[in-house]
């Protein structure tokens, strides 16, 4: 072919396919309303009322602000409601950069996943999204309080969530994670919940404890220690403070900082019954002693390390206690820790699992190892 | 045609070729005493050295006497006399004028066809400085001037080997400039000098001014914005690659010499490159790298990144990016191709500007570009970043600076219809480019996805001069060991 005609033939192949394609997916980044949070209640017998925080920018002369817009509505299906709140909007609703979505206890009650289906299927929405529940009456009254730290409250629960690790009093739950949680065996699993406080006049955002999912449907609450306790055997304790009252016999309060630990539960068959060792390895700081006895020599440490062993212990079997008797659920990973090493005999005792777990035999062993004691090697001293 | 042997008739036809040409000076004296030969010296103005014409040739001439000049042949008699180095005799009317025309002073002898010619060329030239266009701070500072001779005298310099060529040709019809192709005989590739002086005897143009026409007519590629042909304005560079089997094309009046075959990571290194310490240099290499790669991919980039994959970016920069283009008249792609173009005009417009004017040009652009144009929401304050990033990184491969804009636009382009794909699309087309362009049939990306440690020596990495032992292969194939022991 001449030299001519194949340059015309390829210049016409390229303009025809730019114009062909017309660009799909183009989308002016000033026109996308970008969604941060989304708030989930029920209206209704069938209705899903969807409140979302939008970030709406401003820009004036070099200063830019950012504004929550909180937009309602409802519809009968999850993703019916969102569409139709372009009409309120005006701009398209842009969720690649939502980060949390917090469901009403109403919705918990019944079924958590039938709302979670469009976040899951949808291209543009992250799986990465944190869920909380809510402990006000709706969802959507989480969105009235003021965030402090951040101009948008999900950025400031984002946040929050984050830095869970320092602080282990509620879990940091993921959606691909809860949604892989409810989807196996025994179908329980834990969430982080959210309510309303008021402090120094105005209200704000605390997120605290644990809401315990079974089968899809909210079971009940479990309070700040008995999460972190939780944590400590689920092996997702990564950090936090563990104060110890009244340490050894003292009138003194003593911090102790978790840095490290290992939890490792240990199922064996004793008679033919399988029962159930937690070993739990866990190294801390002495952070802060709040009097002044030697908690630090050799002699101090064995001291106050024995007792945290004893309170950690209890705090564990409190916990494993109220598992087996009032929710009756096995959300601790039992089930899982003996189909894991012991295969046979879980395929034995699967089906009455649930029973077995209410009476199954436990021994916790913990032991605690101080590592340091920050900067200082004694605690303050004051003198006579 | 030939000269006649009367006088005369020579001064008639000389004056009607250059009528009224004023540049065109003739002396006429008398030879021999009594004898009185008439001879005519014929030079042009301002080509040739007045003294040393009076003193070479008028003088020992005028001292001949009767009996030199009796009864001899006196052209030889004549070329013998005159105390000059080049005197050539020719009889030839038309190699006479190109004599001339080169500054050269032509005697004619009444009587006698054959005349002389002798080279007095003076002409005015820019003296040796330092070049303009590669700045270095380590090496030499000695570039090339218009003077053929002079920038031969320069490579010759550097090279004082007996088999460093040098070929001369005249190539323009009108212009006959001297061109000069230069190779060391004992490395350079014997298949590479013939194919070159084939593609210069092939050159029918009607002038050169420039090394850049001959770069145009005998390269590979003409279609690509990448050359196959380099140039540079130094002698230690032409010297360098000439020892690596390299060819040198010199051209009279033009301070640029073209070396080939020229290869896709020349354009990466400067010469100071080897005389820097080894680590420096290997810095500054990848540095030029990524500044190639910066300044043609950033404003696709963020193209692709603003207006198709929004998820790609953290929330706080999507925020401070969609704060930024709030109320924003143009699309994003219209924006960066508008910032483009005007960050060219600036480049353009500020080599044009004539040097009193250039200081308030410059404030006066920075202002109403970066400050002003933002202000009244004209442009967004990310694509001012973009378009001085992209612009400035270009800077970094000054050599690669016409490639550059052609790669950028088109990669823009891509990316604008078809985001990171397009961008991915229009990577992989341009890599399969490079890799198939040939340069004198040297492949171009030579060297470059090679890894064999001895052909990475002298890529991304210089290695040090104690470990280059061999020179580049493909090139100097026939000589590929640089040291004797």
């Amino acid at each position: 072919m001449k030299k001519s005609r194949q340059v015309s033939l390829i210049a016409l192949m390229i303009i025809c396919t730019c114009f062909l394609t017309g660009c799909w997916n183009y989308r002016e980044i000033e026109q996308l309303a970008i969604v941060s949070g989304v708030a989930i209640d029920k209206n209704g017998e069938d209705k899903v009322l969807v409140t979302i925080e939008t970030v709406s920018v401003q820009q004036d002369q070099k200063q830019s602000t950012l504004k929550p817009v909180y937009i309602q509505s409802v519809g009968i299906t999850f993703f019916g409601a969102i569409r139709s709140m372009i009409a309120v909007e005006g701009k398209r609703l842009y969720w690649s950069h939502a980060k949390v979505a917090i469901i009403s206890e109403e919705i918990a009650k019944e079924g958590i996943s039938s709302v979670l289906d469009f976040i899951s299927r949808d291209a543009e929405v992250r799986e990465d999204m944190w869920v909380l529940l809510s402990r006000e009456k709706s969802a959507r009254e989480i969105f009235n309080s003021k965030p402090e730290f951040e101009s948008i409250l999900s950025f400031q629960i984002d946040n929050t969530m984050r830095a869970q690790e320092s602080v282990s009093r509620y879990p940091a739950v993921e959606l691909y994670e809860f949604l892989d949680n409810i989807g196996s065996k025994e179908a329980s699993t834990t969430i982080p919940t959210i309510k309303l406080i008021e402090n120094r006049g105005k209200t704000e955002v605390y997120i605290t404890g644990a809401a315990i999912i079974k089968k899809n449907k909210l079971l009940g609450y479990l309070g700040e220690t008995d999460t972190r306790s939780m944590l400590w055997v689920q092996n997702k304790l990564k950090g936090g403070i563990y104060p110890i009252k009244d340490a050894a016999d003292t009138q003194i309060n003593v911090a102790l900082e978790i840095f490290k630990n290992k939890t490792r539960i240990k199922p064996e068959l004793r008679d033919g019954v399988p029962i159930i060792k937690i070993n739990i390895l866990t190294d801390v700081n002495i952070g802060e002693i709040m009097g002044y006895e030697d908690f630090i020599s050799e002699k101090g440490r064995s001291l106050l390390e024995k007792d945290a062993e004893a309170q950690i212990k209890k705090d564990i079997e409190d916990l494993i206690e109220k598992a087996q008797k009032e929710y009756k659920t096995d959300f601790l990973g039992f089930g899982e820790s003996i189909k894991r090493s012991m295969p046979n005999v879980w395929r034995s005792i699967e089906k009455e699992w649930n029973e077995i777990f209410m009476d199954i035999e436990t021994s916790v062993e913990v032991d605690i190892s101080i590592k340091g004691s920050a900067i200082k090697s004694k605690p303050i001293k004051v003198g006579d | 045609m030939n000269v006649s042997k009367d006088l005369v008739e020579n001064i008639a036809l000389l004056k009607k070729k250059f009528k009224s040409d004023q540049s065109l000076l003739f002396r006429e004296f008398s030879i021999g005493g009594t004898n009185n030969v008439e001879c005519l010296a014929v030079f042009i103005d301002g080509m040739v050295d007045v003294a040393r014409i009076n003193t070479e040739i008028i003088s020992p001439l005028l001292e001949l006497k009767k009996e030199d000049t009796e009864d001899i042949y006196l052209p030889a008699v004549l070329k013998d006399k005159i105390a000059s180095a080049q005197v050539e005799k020719t009889a030839d009317f038309t190699k006479l004028i190109n004599y001339l025309l080169n500054g050269y002073t032509t005697i004619f002898i009444d009587g006698y066809e054959d005349a002389l010619a002798i080279n007095t060329q003076s002409i005015n030239r820019r003296r040796i400085s330092e070049p303009v266009s590669e700045k270095v701070v380590r090496g030499p500072r000695d570039g090339f001037n218009e003077s053929l001779p002079n920038n031969i005298t320069l490579i010759r310099a550097r090279i004082k080997s007996e088999n460093l060529k040098f070929h001369f040709r005249e190539i323009g019809r009108e212009t006959k400039t001297k061109v000069c192709l230069c190779y060391m005989e004992n490395i350079a590739d014997d298949g590479i000098v013939k194919e070159v002086e084939k593609r210069l005897d092939a050159i029918d143009i009607d002038g050169i001014l420039d090394s850049g026409y001959i770069q145009e007519l005998i390269s590979d590629e003409g279609y690509s914005p990448f050359r196959t042909i380099g140039h540079t304005e130094r002698p230690d560079v032409v010297a360098g690659k000439l020892l690596e089997g390299r060819i040198a094309i010199l051209c009279d009046e033009s301070p640029f010499a073209l070396t080939l075959p020229f290869l896709f990571l020349e354009y990466f290194s400067a010469n100071e490159n080897y005389y820097n310490h080894f680590y420096y240099a290997t810095f500054n290499r990848m540095l030029s790298l990524i500044g190639f790669i910066l300044s043609t991919s950033v404003p696709a980039i963020y193209t692709a990144l603003i207006t198709f994959h929004q998820e790609m970016l953290p929330t706080p920069l999507i925020l401070s990016i969609s704060a930024a283009r709030q109320g924003m008249p143009l699309p994003t792609i219209a924006e960066i191709i508008l910032i483009l173009f005007v960050f060219e005009v600036l480049r353009e417009a500020s080599i044009r500007i004539p040097e009193v004017v250039g200081q308030t040009i410059s404030i006066v652009g920075a202002l109403i570009i970066g400050e002003a144009a933002v202000e009244a929401k004209l442009i967004s304050a990310p694509i001012v970043i973009i378009g001085a990033l992209s612009g400035i990184t270009s800077y970094l491969v000054p050599k690669m600076e016409q490639a550059g804009i052609i790669v950028r636009l088109v990669i823009l382009l891509a990316s604008a219809f078809l985001g990171l794909y397009g961008y991915a699309f229009c990577g992989i087309v341009l890599f399969i480019y490079l890799t198939s362009m040939r340069s004198f049939g040297v492949p171009y990306m030579l060297f470059d996805s090679s890894l064999s440690a001895e052909d990475q020596k002298d890529v991304i990495f210089r290695a040090p001069w104690w470990a280059m032992n061999k020179r580049p292969r493909l090139l100097a194939s026939k000589n590929i060991v640089r040291k004797k022991s």
